[in-house]
């Protein structure tokens, strides 16, 4: 039961995450993806699966800090909210 | 034995720790140091697991009775030597580079690469998917901030846009271990195979998994974050991203479905794989046919390149091992070779922007131009792009690199060098790749698999032809002409790597035999 609600705040998190197009709105949807793949490890063993659903948490707390990070450093060099990930540059 | 693979752990994070502590003008020094100390320790560790003749496995205690599981076979000692062969020359060029320009010195640059490295040798020496995946995010992290090292909007946008692709194929590969763990009730690849048992759930996992691996290798389509990250990267970046970084996630894919699961490869998922590996080629060498700078054209060779090593898949299920020593292969020299050919070319595209520099003068190729109230080292060269920060080479296109052969004849050379390997002619690494993988091909009857690899071997020299052509004719009348410094050698040197590779390939062919697959299809 567990590991279908994570992958389904997962899906959710990720389809959140790569709607829109500014960078800076994708950080919450990413946020959301990440606790869906944390339910999911959290829920994915018969045998306390717990340490390895920290260690993961632990490691997407500063991701999603770096993502967030990011968006803030692109409106420095580019006009708030101006910038988008369908910029490819050149 | 089980000290030198923890101390091979330990000491790239010893000189995070060590550059990050250090004042800015020593840190260049002490990361050169301790870089070809940790390659000369790999090799030594290469040296003992080829005496030995079998792969090494290590469990370590983690947290709440959790274990974590090493393995030292002959594909991640493989992989080992090459990291550290690239990582060395790359610390060496920064060392060249800092001495030379230091106002281009960045604080975070060594700590990051060392984490980077520390993270990269966990990834290689991992025996199970958690521990892979937790290393494939500390690596993405470290990749993606060296890529927004320069700072401006080109780097930020490659950088963020690489850093977004690589946190998606991250969660959704989380995602498929979860569901393998479900399945399997382990995590560890020697234990898959036979814990799986085709358990449709646990399918589901791998294929999941692995579709989030295939955007982080990447293989063509998903390859759309590559181009730009590899463009925009620092010189002592691009090297690391393009030769060693892609490798990881490549490394994993084998040891999951080769080494870890193999019964629930079918020859359909398998052959899937290797046209996939066609697509990558003739898309890659197609974009860097079109593509406007060199950088950016080894950059969409490093997508056809990589297209290659997908043609292991099909040769190995049909029960070729020499198409596992052929894609190994490959995959190593590809890393020493473009690694070379980045080296090499940050160095002439730095020499053609100087030369094109109307405050340049005969004979002082370093002077620059500073606006009154620009402080030092911010200064902007005449003709540099809005992408390219002060200091940094811009990315002129290859016309604008005419004559590059009298202006850098040294990193032409390396460029020259690395090339033939890419192209596989003899008597470089890239030939005993593209042989073994051509035999391979043809013992199992696979023939539409050598069309693709000649089809590829001509792409590639059409592609590079595109940086010969003008790189060979004359240059400008009253530049400066024949220079070198200690930069051009390095990518020199790592060239020379693939030529060592090519003449002498036993001892890394005997390498990867260690812990090989057992093929039988």
């Amino acid at each position: 039961m567990g590991l279908w609600l994570g992958v389904v705040v997962f899906l959710v998190g990720l389809v959140l995450t790569f709607a829109g197009t500014r960078v800076d709105r994708r950080v919450p949807g990413f946020a959301v993806a990440a606790v869906g793949a944390v339910i999911t490890v959290a829920a994915s063993s018969a045998r306390p699966a717990w340490p390895a659903a920290v260690t993961v948490a632990l490691t997407l707390v500063p991701l999603v800090l770096v993502a967030a990070g990011l968006a803030r450093r692109l409106d420095h060099v580019t006009r708030p909210g101006a910038a988008t990930l369908d910029d490819d540059p050149r | 034995m089980s000290v030198g693979l923890v101390s091979l752990l330990l000491a790239p994070l010893a000189g995070a720790g060590l550059t990050l502590a250090l004042p800015g003008r020593h840190r260049a020094a002490a990361g050169g140091s301790v870089a070809v100390l940790v390659a000369v320790a790999t090799l030594a560790l290469a040296r003992e697991v080829l005496a030995i003749g079998e792969a090494v496995r290590l469990v370590l205690p983690g947290p709440a009775g959790v274990e974590i599981a090493l393995v030292a076979d002959g594909l991640t000692v493989a992989l080992l030597v090459m990291a550290a062969v690239v990582v060395a020359a790359v610390a060496l060029f920064a060392v060249a580079e800092d001495l030379r320009v230091p106002e281009r010195r960045h604080a975070a640059y060594w700590p990051l690469l060392f984490v980077l490295w520390a993270g990269l040798t966990a990834l290689f020496l991992a025996g199970d998917l958690l521990t892979t995946y937790l290393m494939l995010e500390l690596v993405a992290l470290c990749g993606a901030l060296l890529v927004t090292l320069r700072g401006d909007r080109a780097s930020l946008l490659a950088g963020t846009r690489y850093f977004y692709a690589e946190l998606a194929a991250s969660t959704t590969m989380l995602l498929g271990i979860a569901l393998v763990w479900s399945a399997a009730g382990t995590v560890t690849y020697e234990g898959l195979g036979t814990a799986l048992a085709g358990d449709p759930v646990g399918t589901v996992g791998l294929a999941v998994v692995t579709a989030g691996l295939l955007v982080k290798v990447p293989l063509a389509p998903l390859h759309f974050w590559l181009p730009a990250a590899h463009t925009f990267a620092p010189s002592a970046v691009s090297p690391v991203l393009s030769g060693v970084m892609v490798k990881g996630a490549l490394a994993v894919v084998l040891r999951l479905w080769f080494l870890g699961a193999p019964e629930a490869l079918t020859p359909a998922a398998a052959q899937l794989l290797g046209a996939l590996g066609a697509v990558a080629i003739v898309w890659g060498s197609v974009s860097a046919l079109r593509a406007s700078g060199l950088k950016r054209l080894i950059a969409f060779s490093t997508v056809a390149q990589l297209g290659i090593v997908f043609l292991l898949p099909p040769l190995v299920h049909a029960g070729e091992v020499d198409g596992w020593t052929g894609g190994v292969v490959l995959a190593v020299t590809h890393a020493v070779a473009k690694a070379a050919m980045l080296l090499a070319a940050a160095v002439i595209v730095d020499s053609a922007r100087r030369a094109k520099a109307p405050t340049v003068q005969v004979g002082a190729p370093h002077r620059r131009e500073r606006p009154a109230g620009t402080p030092p080292g911010r200064e902007r060269l005449a003709g540099t792009p809005r992408t390219a920060p002060a200091g940094e080479p811009s990315w002129p296109v290859l016309d604008q690199l005419r004559g590059s052969v009298a202006r850098r004849p040294v990193a032409v050379m390396a460029f020259g060098v690395a090339g033939l390997s890419l192209v596989g002619l003899p008597p470089t690494g890239g030939f005993v790749a593209k042989w073994y993988l051509l035999l391979a091909s043809v013992a199992s009857g696979q023939w539409w698999w050598v069309a693709v690899l000649v089809g590829g071997t001509l792409l590639t020299v059409g592609y590079l032809m595109r940086f010969v052509r003008p790189a060979f004719a004359p240059p400008p009348e009253g530049e400066v002409m024949a220079q070198r410094d200690a930069r051009d050698v390095v990518a020199l040197a790592l060239a020379g790597v693939t030529l060592l590779v090519g003449v002498r390939p036993q001892p890394l062919l005997d390498l990867l035999l260690v812990g090989a697959p057992v093929v039988g299809g």
